[in-house]
């Protein structure tokens, strides 16, 4: 009962030796035994989870593949960030900042911060749903802790509520692994996308006419970024405010005519 | 009226119930036809259970050691002088009995233990198939799927001239076949039906277990399956990771990322290959100095 029916064909792949057609020049040396180690007989029984080698080979693939700030950004101005955060707890603009005895006046553009700052970036799978639906849900959630979002979502009985909330359960994960604190999280960026090659049907319809049916696909991305954000721009916003000229009632310009003391008729 | 009673008889509990009974009742109470009771002999609450009567057992109760009781306890009940119930003035169980007579006397003797058919088949075409028993099937019973033509008898006098196998009841379940799609069109057709026949056995048949190479490689087939979708995937399911397929040989780690647009990239990037540029140029300015000694 043990045997099982052959699924493979038993060909062999080896070709015809002709040992001794020319004598010695031709007789093939017997095959070398390769005595089999320990460590190779344990590398049949692993699991892929446990294959150091594979996993590391992976690792390295997806590092490779990922979008990390040290890619788009000088090592000195990476630098020169940390030390400016380290500094006064967060990044502030156009500070002068001491490093390797010299002064630098460290002064980014917003979209270099953003990418320094610490942020995490979740893209969804390919949900089947539509971007009304998880626009709702989206608008509800935007600007929360990522733990109170996670909270509301969880009781929520809409079924993007549930995609959304596994979604951000991820970017928690993400946040251990960098080393945010999962309670600064916060949503800053949440937005729906079609996810494309939507299912089309036939809608017939009265008089010979027919409409379309589209079964809709569509992705979810989010930015996750901490409080060290929220401070930087609360500072930045104080500087605004700052910088503003004082309130007049009227305008506070030259007249653009000239104004004698004299009638002029 | 009542007011000399009440005054009286505010104490008591009598009292007390004429009071309530003003307004409701037209004429004049006599108390003392009012029936008297003390209030320790009445039961508040009365026990649901165990105040019913209890009766003798039935004489057909009595009879619980043998195995077609009918005939002892119609006995029982002549004996008694009492009326057969109704339920116990047939014969079945006589007549049950007289058939297990029957067939021990056919099993000790090797005999069929039914009327064998009379048409003689000396060399029976009919393919019949044992299967692999479902959850609801004791060990006792055995599953065959047989030619269409088939009946219960056909079945039970195959089994005992090829087997030897004694039928002892057979069920039959004529089943449909699946829909199958045409491959150059969107039609769907049926096959032809198909028979199956459950039988009870004297002794119970276990199926030996498979060989686990079989559910190894029925697994492998469904990874495979598991994988090529994966790829074929569309949008965003191209980059899912979450692969189980051959004990998540597939499954890559994930690692944290940050957000770029499209066209921020497109600058940071030629700014970041001017830079390396620009870095290796100098080191290689760096070494020739060196080497001249400036």
């Amino acid at each position: 009962m043990n045997r099982l029916p052959q699924f493979t064909r038993q060909f062999s792949l080896s070709f015809r030796r002709f040992n001794n057609v020319f004598g010695e020049i031709t007789q093939i040396k017997e095959t070398p035994v390769i005595p089999e180690t320990e460590t190779e007989v344990e590398t049949k029984d692993l699991s892929p989870k446990d294959d150091k080698n594979l996993q590391e080979f992976y690792l390295n693939e997806v590092k490779a593949k990922a979008i990390t700030e040290d890619k788009f950004i000088t090592p000195l101005k990476r630098e020169l960030y940390n030390l400016n955060v380290k500094q006064n707890g967060f990044f502030k603009n156009n500070q002068i900042i001491n490093h390797q005895n010299k002064n630098y006046k460290v002064s980014l553009t917003e979209k270099e911060i953003e990418l320094l700052e610490p942020t995490i970036f979740l893209q969804s799978g390919r949900i089947k749903s539509s971007m009304k639906k998880a626009t709702v849900v989206n608008r509800f959630v935007r600007g929360f802790n990522v733990k109170t979002a996670i909270n509301q979502l969880h009781f929520n009985p809409k079924k993007m509520s549930t995609e959304l909330e596994k979604l951000l359960k991820t970017g928690l994960e993400h946040a251990k692994v960098k080393g945010i604190h999962e309670d600064k999280l916060y949503i800053q960026q949440l937005w729906v996308g079609s996810d494309g090659e939507w299912r089309k049907r036939l809608d017939p319809k009265g008089r010979g006419r027919m409409g379309i049916i589209n079964h809709k696909y569509i992705h979810l991305k989010c930015i996750l970024k901490s409080t060290e954000t929220k401070r930087r721009l609360e500072w930045e916003n104080s500087l605004k405010d700052q910088a503003k000229k004082p309130k007049t009632g009227l305008i506070n310009q030259p007249l653009n005519f000239r104004n004698v003391p004299f009638y002029k008729w | 009226m009542f007011s000399n009673s009440l005054i009286k008889g505010k104490n008591d509990l009598f009292g007390r119930i004429c009071i309530q009974s003003v307004r409701s009742i037209h004429y004049k109470e006599n108390h003392k036809k009012y029936p008297k009771v003390n209030i320790k002999d009445v039961e508040l609450d009365k026990p649901r259970y165990g105040f019913r009567r209890d009766r003798q057992p039935l004489l057909s109760q009595s009879v619980n050691d043998t195995l077609f009781s009918g005939e002892v306890i119609k006995e029982k009940y002549k004996e008694a002088g009492k009326p057969v119930p109704i339920k116990y003035r047939s014969n079945s169980d006589r007549i049950a009995r007289r058939n297990l007579e029957l067939f021990a006397d056919q099993v000790a003797n090797g005999e069929p233990h039914f009327k064998v058919g009379e048409k003689s088949v000396y060399l029976p075409t009919a393919r019949i198939r044992l299967l692999r028993p479902n959850a609801k099937h004791t060990p006792y019973q055995a599953k065959f799927v047989v030619p269409r033509n088939f009946n219960k008898f056909d079945l039970r006098d195959y089994l005992w001239h090829v087997y030897g196998l004694r039928a002892l009841n057979i069920t039959v379940q004529l089943l449909h076949a699946k829909f199958e799609r045409g491959l150059n069109d969107l039609s769907r057709y049926r096959g032809p039906q198909y028979k199956k026949m459950t039988i009870d056995m004297e002794e119970p048949f276990i199926w030996p277990e498979l060989p686990t190479e079989a559910s190894k490689f029925a697994k492998s087939l469904e990874d495979q399956r598991e994988i090529i979708n994966n790829k074929n995937g569309s949008g965003s399911d191209k980059n899912r990771l979450d692969e189980k397929a051959f004990d998540g040989l597939y499954k890559k780690p994930t690692v944290p990322e940050k957000f770029i647009s499209k066209n921020y990239k497109k600058i940071v990037d030629a700014k970041m290959e001017s830079y390396t540029s620009k870095a290796a140029l100098k080191e290689e300015k760096d070494l020739v100095s060196k080497f001249l000694n400036f």
